[in-house]
């Protein structure tokens, strides 16, 4: 039972080796309120700092590649690392550097604390992915929450304050229901390693309508993290009072750690299939659910900011049909269409950005900019074409991927609520297809005041269009990512 | 069983619920349901057979390890639980009329039965996870009686240094707990007691547990916060040093004995002897009535933990058995004392301090029964021939003599210091006896004093026959009575060259005490009086740096506090701004709400959109919970 002291130092010598890039995070959080303290004077510095930071821990992963193919277990069974937590923590670190991208220019409010919460997220979501235990996972759980509630109010509006507010309510209720449903799960197991053997042992044995109250209301913790029913009403209300660049990290970083962890959690909590509460249907139920509030709700929307809020409630429902179909395959096409959608989102939200900044927030207010605007409207058409999932773009070859593994799955087990889901899914794609082209049918069709051509070559264009050549790249070459994404083995 | 444990509960939630009009009921039930306590632990002690009895209370489990909170009765928690009803039962009989007319009545009568169900807890849990749960609750109702009179400054004093003293000690006490979970995975003390191997960190194991007796039982070097709660009343002081607080401690180490590896009682030895050789130089020279008795009691303890220490803890159990009764009697009776003057002098509008005994003597014409009480208790204490203490202390005194025997060299100084000890106590029991009821009446000698009311006489004269030969054994100058039989069965060694040694002994410091003392003169030492200046070191070496780093901590919050201060009231007006603006939309938003709910299914999943956040949390909940019933049916 006790290890000796020279094996825990030693495991955890190993453990902080493979947790560079954590340790590269949790020093840059340190260095950047250091620096917010030394060079208040030069606020360029910071996002120089912080694009650093995360490169180095990007790096990390690409200098290292090879030796994440067999998951280790990190500080006695607190984390592990995998390729599959790997991967997602790539695409973290990728979403961390567009949203400097996006904020390094307009942040001129506390930007070294800014980018300090920005970090703070970051490691949060990284540890958060590698938890094996419910501790670390509440724990990295409140730091990405904690973090969240002051980035929410960065707008340093009423609205915003508001919006954070109603987050940081929220989201202690949600911890709190989250904590109850562990310390069930640790009093009836004894342990808080939920991919331990005992773990499923001690569930298995104890079969009571307990354990489904304790799986659920611990599930409620992800939910609100991936803003999926009945955990989303606090969304839409926070991306409308966030700034720009906070939202579209809201909506790709948090999301899918939560989407992540959720993933491992889930499998342990039908205890590999062999529970006699239908897990599967739980999901698929919650996955329908989120699909049809999220698409339903943003119809009516007449704010782009609230309007990609149900949209990013409506994405959670897509991403968690990878999951539902609870096959390794299944979370292959789940990490595929999470790439895309953190393409995709950040496109849309980068456009939204720069017409904000020409003072066009709601959405009657697009009449005309496809004229005026020419490039950034071109862009944000693609980006939303991709939220539907329409070809040409990688949008299509997610759903598609995502779909057809719910299909196998529903072949598989012939269980109704797939059949449901596919159902759902693609009528509700069909719905997107309304406002999601709503701002481009505004921009292109509706004419407005006429005005000169303004300048497009601006630095956020450029990255546009390189996220536009990704897009188109995935509908083309899929097989470029997927190559990559199959030797990923999703273990337990 | 159960009924004697639970009773002081039930008569501490009575005196909580009841309201003030009625607090008078208190006097009566209060006392009450202790005798009915107290009846039945005497029923549990003579109902005793050989095989202690359990009472098996599953408690909760974790995973695969189940805890219970199992009650026990052998031998020793069967005494103890007399002694404790017993002496509970006269402090709350006593308190009725010293503490008549206090308005905090209900709130002291509450305190003094959960403090008397705590104690109770203790001696019968067999869980070590338990027995720590009611010291816990002990320290605390001792931290409220302790400050009862929470209008003196020098009370809340005395009970926050009482806890934080005690904090230190449990500190160990817990880290204790873990090595032993650690170790031996579990706190069952009949599975750990029944070990036979020695776990490799089991020295250090009860060493740390010692801590928590070192804090509660106020042995050296934390005794300091025992004399210091002489603030609290007196009926508590008497509970406590007679019955319950600082006895947990040397019941606790009775009860754990098995485990104790012999380095572990050496180090426990050595501990009680410095703080019995240390509190009666103190008690020497104290000057309050209370100080000495307090210092008394200290050194009473470290002679029963240096017993404990020599492998004699049936010895320590048999003094702290008689030590209850007459340093029960002691207390009360100088409570008495002090009671009775306190009248006096409010009658006559004269003021010295009734309890330093400088001011003093005299008393035993005025105060006959005080007197024989005081008296017979104070030879009790002294250890004089055919009183009780003699017959315990010769216990501890041959269990010594054994263990010094058979080991090295430096125990016959630990056996030289107890005698010494015994010594000392004899002189300063004869000096408070002397400077308190002999001699010329000094300041008292204009009062108009008059016994204490009978409710407290009463308990005081119990507790003083209590305090001869024959509660414990037959045969005055044999230790091995009846009560011994039951802590120790089957033959014990005993020589009579102890008693005979140990009597004159005592009558020697008798003659001595009394040619000390006789014509009134008072000797005074500092570094004793100062209980070795161990409270001003404490003060050097810890109070100083605490507060030198707090008052650094505070200039730096100072430079904060302006920014802290604005944020604090721009977060205000924000919030008003929201709680506005919140108004408003109540109003608007209902009506929206309303008209949107009419506008198809998209406008209904967004009519839980209203903007109020208890309104998302209410609908997540909701849902929660629908679907939660939904999958259980």
């Amino acid at each position: 039972m006790v290890q000796s002291l020279t094996e825990q130092l030693d495991s955890i010598r190993m453990g902080i080796t493979m947790c560079f890039s954590e340790v590269v995070l949790s020093t840059g959080i340190l260095l950047m309120l250091l620096g917010g303290l030394l060079f208040r004077k030069k606020p360029s510095t910071f996002p120089l700092l912080a694009f650093l930071i995360i490169l180095s821990s990007l790096l990390f992963f690409i200098v290292q590649a090879q030796q994440f193919d067999v998951p280790v277990k990190l500080f006695n069974g607190m984390l592990r690392s995998d390729d599959f937590s790997t991967y997602l923590k790539i695409l973290f670190d990728i979403a961390g550097v567009l949203t400097l991208a996006m904020s390094w220019r307009n942040q001129k409010n506390h930007p070294s604390e800014f980018y300090a919460l920005v970090l703070a997220v970051l490691l949060g979501a990284h540890l958060l992915v590698m938890s094996m235990n419910m501790l670390m996972v509440f724990i990295s759980l409140e730091l990405i929450s904690i973090s969240s509630y002051v980035l929410a109010g960065f707008a340093f509006t009423r609205k915003g304050a508001e919006g954070s507010l109603k987050y940081f309510l929220f989201g202690s209720v949600a911890s709190a229901v989250m904590v109850y449903g562990f310390s069930i799960l640790y009093g009836m197991t004894g342990t808080l390693d939920f991919s331990s053997s005992v773990f499923v042992e001690q569930l298995l044995a104890r079969n009571s309508p307990l354990v489904l109250m304790a799986g659920l209301l611990a599930t409620v913790g992800f939910l609100f993290k991936i803003s999926a029913v009945p955990m989303h009403p606090w969304a839409p209300d926070v991306y409308e009072a966030a700034p720009m660049p906070v939202i579209a990290f809201f909506s790709v970083v948090p999301k899918l750690a939560g989407i992540g962890v959720l993933t491992k959690f889930l499998l342990a909590l039908s205890l590999f299939g062999q529970s006699v509460y239908d897990w599967q249907m739980i999901i698929g139920v919650v996955a329908i659910l989120t699909l049809t509030v999220g698409n339903f709700s943003a119809l009516l929307q007449k704010n782009p900011k609230r309007l990609m809020a149900y949209s990013s409630i409506a994405q959670s429902g897509f991403l968690l049909v990878g999951v539902v179909a609870f096959m390794p395959q299944g979370v292959q096409f789940m990490l595929f269409y999470a790439t895309v959608y953190l393409i995709m989102n950040f496109l849309v939200f980068i456009s939204l950005q720069y017409f904000e900044s020409k003072g066009i927030k709601s959405i009657e207010e697009f009449s005309g900019t496809g004229v005026q605007f020419i490039w950034s409207s071109v862009f944000l058409l693609i980006g939303m074409v991709a939220l539907t999932g329409l070809p040409p773009t990688g949008g299509f070859t997610g759903k598609l991927f995502v779909f057809s593994s719910l299909w196998e799955a529903y072949q598989l087990s012939e269980k109704p609520v797939l059949l449901w889901l596919l159902v759902f899914g693609l009528l509700n794609t069909v719905v997107s297809l309304f406002y999601y082209l709503r701002i481009p049918y505004y921009a292109f069709i509706k004419s407005g005041d006429s005005q000169e051509r303004q300048n497009f070559l601006t630095p956020e264009n450029l990255l546009s269009l390189v996220l536009v050549i990704l897009i188109l790249a995935l509908f083309f070459l899929p097989g470029m990512l997927m190559g990559w994404i199959n030797k990923i083995t999703f273990v337990l | 069983m159960l009924m004697v444990f639970l009773l002081p509960l039930v008569s501490c939630v009575i005196s909580f619920l009841l309201t003030d009009r009625y607090a008078w009921v208190i006097t009566l039930t209060a006392p009450l349901l202790q005798l009915i306590s107290m009846i039945g632990a005497l029923i549990v002690f003579f109902s005793l057979s050989a095989e202690p009895y359990t009472l098996a209370l599953p408690w909760f489990h974790i995973g695969e390890f189940i805890f219970s909170a199992n009650l026990q009765i052998n031998a020793v928690s069967a005494i103890m639980l007399v002694v404790v009803t017993v002496v509970s039962f006269l402090v709350h009989v006593y308190s009725t009329g010293y503490m008549a007319g206090d308005e905090n009545n209900r709130r002291y009568f509450a305190m003094l039965g959960f403090f008397t169900f705590s104690m109770l807890g203790i001696v019968l849990a067999d869980n070590l996870l338990l027995i720590f749960v009611f010291w816990e609750l002990v320290g605390f109702s001792s931290y409220m009686l302790i400050g009862h009179w929470n209008q003196k400054p020098a009370a809340v004093n005395a009970a926050r240094k009482a806890f934080i003293f005690n904090r230190i000690g449990d500190a160990g006490f817990l880290i204790g707990l873990m090595i032993i979970w650690a170790n031996a995975g579990t706190f069952e003390l009949r599975n750990l007691l029944l070990q036979t191997e020695v776990f490799s960190w089991q020295t250090s194991a009860t060493l740390c547990i010692f801590c928590g007796v070192i804090g509660k039982s106020a042995q050296f070097p934390l005794f300091t916060w025992l004399p210091d709660a002489m603030e609290g009343p007196t009926p508590v002081s008497a509970l406590i040093h007679a019955a319950t607080m600082v006895a947990a401690g040397v019941f606790l180490l009775s009860r754990i004995f098995a485990l104790y590896t012999p380095e572990a009682l050496d180090v426990v030895a050595l501990i009680g002897i410095i703080t019995a050789v240390l509190s009666a130089l103190s008690a020497l020279v104290q000057t309050d009535i209370k100080k000495i008795l307090a210092y008394s009691t200290i050194s009473q303890l470290g002679l029963m933990v240096t017993a404990i220490g020599a492998g004699a803890a049936d010895a320590a159990m048999l003094h702290l058995f008689t030590h209850a009764f007459f340093k029960a009697c002691l207390f009360l009776s100088a409570g008495a004392v002090i009671h009775v003057l306190h009248q006096a002098q409010q009658q006559t509008h004269t003021h010295f301090d009734v309890q330093d005994i400088r001011n003093l003597g005299g008393l035993r014409k005025k105060l006959p029964a005080t007197f024989f009480a005081f008296a017979l208790s104070g030879s009790a204490l002294a250890g004089i021939p055919f009183f009780s203490g003699f017959v315990s202390k010769d216990a501890i005194f041959t269990g010594l003599w054994n263990w010094a025997t058979m080991g090295t060299s430096w125990r016959w100084i630990v056996v030289v210091s107890a005698f010494l000890v015994s010594f000392i106590t004899v002189l300063y029991t004869f000096r408070l006896v002397w400077f308190m009821f002999m001699g010329e009446e000094k300041s008292t000698q204009a009062l108009d004093v008059t016994e204490a009311p009978l409710v407290m006489r009463l308990p005081i004269i119990i507790l003083a026959v209590a305090s001869l030969w024959f509660i414990i054994t037959i045969n005055p100058v044999d230790f091995n009575g009846w009560l011994f039989q039951i802590l120790h069965p089957g033959k014990y060694f005993h020589f009579n060259l102890m008693a005979a040694v140990s009597a004159s002994w005592v009558l020697l410091a008798l003659g001595t005490a009394h040619r000390m003392y006789r014509t009134g003169k008072n000797f005074n030492v500092k570094i004793f009086q100062r209980a070795f200046y161990l409270d001003f070191i404490y003060q050097l070496l810890f109070e100083k740096p605490v507060l030198a780093l707090a008052s650094f901590t505070d200039r730096i919050d100072r430079h904060w506090i302006d920014g802290v201060l604005h944020s604090g009231v721009y977060a205000q007006v924000t919030l008003a701004h929201i709680i506005g603006w919140f108004d408003k939309w109540i109003i608007d938003g209902s009506v929206n709400a309303v008209a949107a709910t009419s506008n198809g299914l998209g406008s209904f999943t967004r009519s839980f959109q209203g903007g109020k956040i208890q309104l998302y949390i209410f609908w997540s909940i909701f849902g929660l919970i629908i679907f939660l019933i939904w999958m259980l049916l």
